[in-house]
């Protein structure tokens, strides 16, 4: 795992200096050693986290005969089958690098290539000749890469922050992209929180000359027209899962040069990916887990029975709520977003216990609840399809107490409950079944905004989700299209960012996710939607696979969200000493995004208890405040996230620039 | 679906009906037992059931769920 950036001009030669500042803004992403090479049109830029052939495959990488270079953060899990291929087509091969295999599969099959690795990248290919970079990113959004446009190219990186290392980048919020977080959770690609700044999609490719830039998709998620699946047969598709899991797990244990740990959450999807890894491999496993001083939150006792049964080495950070509000600004510093829950801080505490304990590899069960319908999301859209078949029907609104246990405990509550909750909108034609009562609920935190965003966006452009879906997503189970809306929103923008790779490489840290293997992720999106959620039981198939190995106690528990404390991390005991400032009314006339009164009142209301016992809705706003404030006073009234500082030693160096700007 | 088992319903019928047996009850409260059935079967056999079949009545026991369901999918 790296970090990479560069810069290309069609105009002046690209500034080396700036390049160097680029790598330093990412240093926490490759501690190991950094490299560039410059150009008359480029300067491409590298820091390294060596995890495969660590003596030989330092970048940027260039091909034999010097035209084709690379700069490249990830991994492609199955090089060595691509290198054995590769071999047979008279391709010759330097080092023992997944990085060379890249270069010569370019070579080979052009953007063909990317279908072809089963891997998680984001990637920059620079062909000198024909003075063409190309970008791309793996299907799903493991890795992060952002570009923005300048007046004689494109400056492009991992993370953001390199990105505002040029002060010439402009620096303010784009409201659309505010908008979408403040509804969908999280922006949608090619879209970001700053005016200016892109994401390329997971999937795609872009090509940029001369000529601009061309951005095109080499996969989609899909799903097969409903009863027209491939397979049916329940026990065919779970040993097809197991064998798909079981290789995703043994490719991404061992296909590394330095040890690999595994997380263990306490639920299903690491219990399995750590299972498989323990019992396919002969390797010791090293495990980590997240605990809570909030007994509502801790998951203790389930972590360390897996641990048991496993014969682990394990490792364990309990996070009390003083240490969420400590490292919080430093979460959103790596987030370089808003985020609408505190969860990302815990995970940012679990990756330095990795860090701390030598270990720069994890296997976690990230990608599980979208790939095998975990989430309650897809609970709730099974009860609101069968509800919408005839929404005045009192036995059919009675499906919404079977959702949640407490409901059934509080027959009392649970009708006024569910009516208002899961009962609106009930529009059996909505292709937003699944998720209208969260977006819904998400966007009451938008009656905070200034009036002038809540007029900027009266007149910004609709940038529907819903619209981009598929025209072939009609015909698919409902179950398909909540999972495609929940992989296209949450999974890259939350789940794999916020929560994912950006804690993860605070702490230079790879994740590696079994689930997102391309080989599981298809053959789930293939299945009938009944045999993920079987009436109302999640991740069905997954229990089936794997319940000769799991226990009982973790299969048939219910579902525990992860969760960590919200406002009442911040507000307890005094409140977090940060928050008065970057919430003074200065502080959010400066921002621009929210209402200083409406503000003021929400943090008295939820002050008075100390944070706790804060609705959803409420505990939301809270974290929309005080997230959005720490990115407005890090990246657009701050140094843009990071201070200067020199790029990871050794320093590589392929200048092709002499001191008078002239190509050498 | 196409094809059809032995005893005259479409393949996988019987399997997704026993999987779904074996899994614990709603609790003890007959009415949300029989929705929980329901949600099942308009899932997984793409019928739906009128308000009276969604009674305990109609909706207890393998025989009477499965002559429902060869009611629905014999457009009857």
């Amino acid at each position: 795992m790296c970090g990479i950036c560069g810069v290309l001009s069609f105009g002046p030669v690209p500034d080396r200096d700036l390049v160097l500042r680029m790598m330093g803004r990412i240093a926490h992403r490759g501690p190991d050693g950094s490299g560039y090479l410059r150009d008359r049109r480029i300067a491409l830029g590298h820091v390294r986290l060596a995890i495969v052939d660590t003596a030989g495959g330092a970048q940027p990488m260039g091909n034999e005969d010097g035209n084709l270079w690379i700069s490249f953060n990830g991994e492609i899990f199955n090089y060595v089958e691509l290198r054995e291929q590769l071999r047979g087509l008279g391709h010759r091969f330097r080092t023992a690098s997944d990085t060379e295999v890249i270069l010569h599969a370019w070579e080979e099959w052009g953007e063909d290539c990317f279908p072809r690795f089963n891997g998680q990248w984001a990637l920059a290919l620079w062909d000198r000749r024909a003075e063409r970079l190309v970008l791309s990113r793996d299907r799903l959004g493991v890795r992060p890469l952002y570009f923005t446009r300048t007046p004689h190219g494109v400056s492009f990186a991992s993370e953001i922050k390199a990105l505002f290392a040029d002060p010439a980048v402009p620096r303010q919020f784009d409201p659309v992209g505010l908008d979408q977080t403040f509804t969908y959770w999280s922006t949608v690609a090619p879209r970001t929180v700053f005016a200016g700044i892109e994401q390329l999609p997971p999937g795609h490719v872009a090509t940029i000359d001369r000529h601009g830039i061309r951005t095109s998709a080499y996969w989609e998620i899909a799903f097969p027209e409903r009863g027209h699946e491939p397979e049916h047969d329940l026990t065919a598709t779970t040993r097809q899962l197991r064998e798909r899991l079981v290789e995703a797990a043994r490719l991404r244990f061992l296909r590394s040069d330095v040890p690999v740990g595994a997380y263990l959450s306490g639920g299903l999807d690491s219990a399995v990916t750590a299972s498989v890894v323990a019992q396919y491999t002969q390797a010791p496993l090293h495990t980590f887990s997240l605990r809570f001083a909030d007994q509502e939150f801790d998951e203790g006792g389930y972590q360390q029975r897996m641990s048991a049964r496993l014969g682990t080495r394990h490792e364990e950070v309990v996070v009390r709520r003083r240490d969420i509000a400590e490292v919080f600004p430093q979460v959103i510093r790596h987030t370089e977003t808003p985020v609408l829950r505190s969860a990302p801080a815990p995970m940012y505490l679990l990756s330095k216990l990795v860090a701390d304990s030598g270990y720069k590899v994890v296997v976690t069960g990230e990608g599980a609840d979208e790939v095998l319908a975990g989430y309650d999301i897809f609970r709730e859209l099974r009860v609101r399809q069968f509800w919408a078949r005839d929404p005045g029907s009192v036995r059919r609104s009675r499906a919404a107490e079977l959702l949640y246990p407490w409901m059934v405990r509080s027959p009392g509550r649970a009708p006024a409950f569910a009516r208002s909750f899961f009962g609106r909108n009930l529009d059996p034609q909505d292709p937003a079944l699944s998720h209208r009562p969260r977006w819904d609920s998400t966007m009451a935190l938008k009656a905070l905004l200034s009036a002038d965003l809540q007029a900027e966006l009266a007149g910004a452009p609709v940038d529907d989700v819903v619209a981009a879906m598929p025209k072939s997503s009609d015909d698919w189970d409902a179950l398909g299209r909540a999972q495609w809306l929940e992989m296209t929103t949450l999974l890259p923008g939350y789940i794999l960012s916020s929560q994912g790779d950006r804690m993860l490489m605070a702490h230079s840290v790879e994740g590696r996710f079994p689930f997102l293997d391309p080989g599981v992720v298809e053959l789930a999106a293939g299945m009938p939607g009944w045999h993920k959620l079987f009436g109302l039981e999640e991740k069905y198939v997954l229990k089936q696979a794997f319940a000769d190995l799991i226990p009982a106690e973790i299969i048939e528990r219910p579902k525990q969200p992860y969760r960590a404390p919200d406002a009442a991390s911040f507000l307890a005991d005094g409140g977090a000493d940060w928050l008065p400032e970057i919430t003074s009314p200065q502080a959010l006339r400066a921002a621009g995004v929210f209402e200083p009164d409406r503000v003021a009142g929400l943090l008295a209301k939820a002050s008075r208890r100390g944070g706790a016992d804060l609705g959803n809705t409420d505990n939301m706003r809270v974290m929309a405040v005080l997230s959005t404030q720490l990115v407005h006073a890090f990246f657009l009234d701050g140094d843009g996230g990071a201070g200067d500082q020199p790029p990871p030693a050794p320093l590589t160096a392929v200048d092709l620039i002499d001191d008078d700007g002239s190509e050498s | 679906m196409s094809g059809r088992e032995d005893d005259g319903f479409p393949p996988g019928t019987l399997q997704a009906l026993g999987a779904f047996e074996a899994l614990p009850a709603a609790g003890e409260d007959p009415e949300l037992e029989a929705v929980k059935i329901a949600v099942f079967l308009e899932d997984v056999f793409g019928v739906t059931l009128s308000e009276s079949e969604l009674d305990p009545r109609t909706l207890t026991g393998r025989d009477a769920v499965l002559g429902l369901l060869r009611r629905h999918l014999d457009g009857h």
